[in-house]
């Protein structure tokens, strides 16, 4: 029963956001604009390329990620759904655990799915790209749970934007740390075992404890 | 509707304050099943506050809200289908058409009555496709308001519900809340327009 609210409303999230498709794109092209910034201000050459990518791919990454979250709860909250959502029968952990899925799906897979094309154009061996496809795939929902509490905590400011970054990034350094040694080691066509079992990890911990976290912060945002 | 609630809507010793400022203190009341509450008063006295307190939204300073037998502060969410809530704001996504909208409410609630014979109430049949963005403002407070008869709740929480609405919409939300209490449903209702409603059984709480 709590599984057919959560699909409700994960379908819901989803149709909303289709319609508004234009605002969808802001977070890809951010991330495409971004990654191909650094070429202009470091250097073209190959070399360089090869020796930055990484890095560049999951800054950019992350930088992308932020830049949705402040709609998250934001539009619910001041056209009323939230409260009714509050009040509904289904608990409020299962609707923002439904709420962050769809914000997976809508701003996170999209940037899975493109990043290897940038990689591509950083000269990053083919043979990594499934590991970084991987590690982008264990990785990008924690961050849309980390930036969603964030989110959750902003949501009765007038606006929220800057300060969710402020709040959120801090809290993304495991997540990077373990990103960029995954891909670095696939690179150097080692093994990325150990850090892909922690972004997993990591994962875990998010999905379970992120959206409880997320719920008590809504809760405290609408009183 | 269960016999659970048969005890009513009871708030005993409510305080709310807003800031420094205390709204109301002390305040306690009891609705038993077909009874309506009638909240005036001036605005900034604390209508809204009290309702969102007892709906659950809010947490009183102090006091508790009863529904039944369960503290409304402690409400499952199971027990929360027992209750529905309609403020100044309305709820909707302005994304989705007016169908889409009751249709989600209807879903959550696990309501039985469908959303075309709302919209039909409504007369709002021909807008029933038009996304909720393209709606007047009148137009939106009906389908906000319309998704009452999907939620098949016992006690009705509303905000100023006749805001908005012209003399037929006024008409038949009044009918809607005159039924509710037939029903053995429980009303409380803020409003500057508390003639709109005569007839039905009430009591009025000023602020």
């Amino acid at each position: 029963m709590n599984m057919r609210g959560f699909i409700q409303i994960l379908t819901r999230d989803l149709k909303v956001a289709l319609r508004r498709w234009s605002e969808l794109c802001n977070p890809l092209i951010f991330f495409l604009i971004v990654a191909s910034l650094f070429p202009l201000a470091i250097s073209p050459e190959a070399s360089d390329l090869k020796e930055v990518g990484t890095g560049v791919l999951w800054i950019s990454a992350l930088l992308s990620s932020l830049l949705a979250l402040d709609g998250l709860f934001r539009d619910d909250a001041e056209d009323g759904s939230m409260e009714q959502l509050v009040l509904s029968p289904v608990p409020l952990t299962i609707i923002i655990a439904a709420k962050i899925l769809a914000h997976w799906l809508i701003t996170g897979l999209p940037l899975v799915v493109i990043a290897p094309v940038i990689a591509l154009s950083y000269y990053m061996p083919v043979d990594a790209l499934t590991t970084l496809i991987l590690a982008l795939i264990l990785a990008t929902p924690t961050l849309s749970v980390l930036g969603a509490i964030g989110a959750a905590l902003t949501v009765g400011l007038r606006r929220g934007g800057p300060i969710v970054g402020l709040l959120v990034l801090p809290l993304t350094g495991p997540v990077l740390i373990f990103g960029t040694l995954a891909t670095d080691l696939a690179v150097q066509g080692e093994s990325a075992a150990g850090p892909l079992y922690l972004l997993g990890a990591l994962l875990a911990l998010a999905v379970v404890l992120g959206p409880l976290a997320t719920s008590a912060a809504v809760r405290v945002s609408l009183e | 509707m269960t016999s659970a609630l048969d005890s009513g809507l009871v708030g005993f010793s409510l305080e709310v304050s807003r800031g420094n400022r205390c709204l109301f203190a002390d305040l306690s009341f009891r609705l038993e099943r077909g009874e309506m509450a009638l909240v005036t008063g001036s605005n900034g006295c604390g209508k809204t506050s009290l309702l969102r307190v007892l709906a659950g939204l809010a947490v009183p300073d102090s006091g508790r809200v009863m529904l039944g037998k369960a503290d409304i502060h402690r409400f499952l969410a199971e027990q929360r289908r027992d209750l529905v809530f309609k403020g100044h704001l309305n709820g909707l996504k302005k994304e989705l058409t007016a169908r889409e909208n009751l249709e989600f409410f209807c879903r959550l609630w696990r309501g039985s009555y469908r959303a075309d014979t709302v919209l039909e109430e409504l007369q709002l049949s021909q807008a029933a496709d038009s996304l909720v963005r393209h709606l007047s403002t009148g137009q939106r407070r009906r389908v906000s308001l319309g998704a009452l008869r999907l939620q098949p709740a016992t006690l009705w929480i509303l905000d100023e519900p006749l805001a908005g609405l012209d003399k037929s919409g006024i008409d038949l939300i009044c009918g809607w809340v005159g039924k509710h209490l037939q029903e053995g449903g429980i009303a409380v209702i803020a409003t500057h327009r508390p003639q709109a409603f005569s007839g039905s059984y009430q009591v009025t709480i000023e602020l």
